[in-house]
């Protein structure tokens, strides 16, 4: 990450100078702040809020009951993660986005990833198998229902928002086998190499 | 009546919660102000990720280099004008969320929010997740520098799901 983070703003800066854009450049740097500041106060009130919500979900039984729906799945996903904790974070995880709730779904992560590192008996920076293939999948977004972009369709007065939702399933779904294939394909390469 | 189930699932799974907590006897009140306290320290620790996500896709957005390749690949391309809208969007799918989705909020403010462009949108949009931005978080609130491979497998997910939403919308909207 640290190449990528240096690559992209030294290369970002040079070609916005080089294409004449310094002035766009120190406005939106002298912009950062407030864009940090917005995005932060929406993203941690939400997180905050559905992390209480989860925790009455938890309490009255929600959380296991979605759990136990899904674990199937994540048997044959993630076949050494047996640990209860994790797998209901996990599970949690998956619904949330499922349902296109992003910003509930990310305590529910945070929480599957630092339970997966305390599991984690090896090298602690260093990403487990575990982590990689919960990961690879989240990025894939396993998202059913994109409630934001069918949000946005809908207030600008679309007929039918949802007109279009058979097409991000597939999409996704496709995505999310392809990840986990190609995680499946690297892992097993990874490991011929190092035994 | 799919777009009336999303739209009311939220107050319905709250409901549920609730009226569970009710009956279980459940002090509610109580676990809801643990539950925010957890999700506090949680984004303790991914604050500083966040800043610095911010400050790379600012700068990369301000350099205008993304809508400038939107911009060579309209003329490779050679495709419809308003097709190539599309094409930061996608760039910066996997970079930031918020740019790509602001992108969309004006391509469909623009057409109309039942043009191609804004339906394909919402397709692509939908169909994969921003996967920079995942990484970066989640490893970063653990402490993982090395993401040994999931950078790769996750770009290959968003290649896939991207390419399938844009073919499955040109079949099935057409231009």
């Amino acid at each position: 990450m640290n190449k990528i983070w240096l690559i992209i703003i030294c290369f970002s800066l040079i070609y916005g100078l080089i294409t004449g854009r310094g002035d766009e450049l120190s406005n939106v740097i002298l912009n950062i702040p407030k864009e940090s500041f917005n995005l932060l106060i929406t993203m941690i009130t939400a997180a905050c809020f559905w992390s209480g919500m989860m925790k009455v979900m938890e309490e009255v039984g929600i959380v296991d009951f979605i759990a136990k729906k899904i674990r199937p799945l994540f048997k044959l996903i993630m076949p050494n993660l047996k640990d209860e904790k994790a797998l209901n974070y996990v599970s949690m995880n998956i619904a949330a986005n499922i349902f296109g709730l992003g910003y509930a779904a990310t305590p529910s992560g945070l929480k599957a990833v630092k339970r997966m590192q305390e599991l984690n008996e090896g090298d602690k920076t260093e990403a487990t198998d575990e982590m990689v293939t919960f990961l690879v999948l989240n990025t894939a977004g396993v998202t059913l229902i994109p409630t934001s972009v069918m949000a946005i369709r809908a207030g600008l007065g679309s007929v039918n928002p949802a007109d279009m939702l058979i097409f991000p399933i597939i999409a996704t779904l496709m995505s999310c086998v392809a990840g986990l294939i190609a995680d499946a394909i690297f892992r097993r390469r990874h490991y011929a190499k190092h035994h | 009546m799919l777009s009336t189930i999303s739209f009311i699932i939220v107050p319905i799974l709250v409901l549920v919660t609730i009226i569970l907590a009710i009956k279980k006897k459940v002090k509610g009140y109580d676990k809801f102000l643990l539950g925010v306290q957890d999700g506090m320290s949680l984004f303790k620790e991914v604050f500083p990720t966040l800043i610095a996500m911010v400050t790379a896709v600012a700068i990369l957005r301000g350099s205008g280099f993304i809508s400038d390749v939107g911009e060579l690949l309209k003329e490779a391309l050679d495709v419809n004008g308003e097709a190539v809208e599309l094409v930061p969007m996608i760039l910066f799918r996997p970079i930031s969320g918020s740019a790509s989705m602001s992108i969309f909020n004006s391509i469909c403010l623009n057409h109309g929010p039942d043009s191609f462009l804004c339906r394909t949108g919402a397709t692509i949009q939908g169909s994969t997740d921003t996967t920079l931005y995942v990484l970066s978080l989640y490893f970063s609130s653990i402490g993982v520098t090395k993401w040994k491979h999931s950078l790769k497998a996750g770009l290959i997910a968003d290649f896939v799901g991207i390419s399938i939403g844009v073919i499955l919308s040109i079949i099935f909207f057409g231009f």
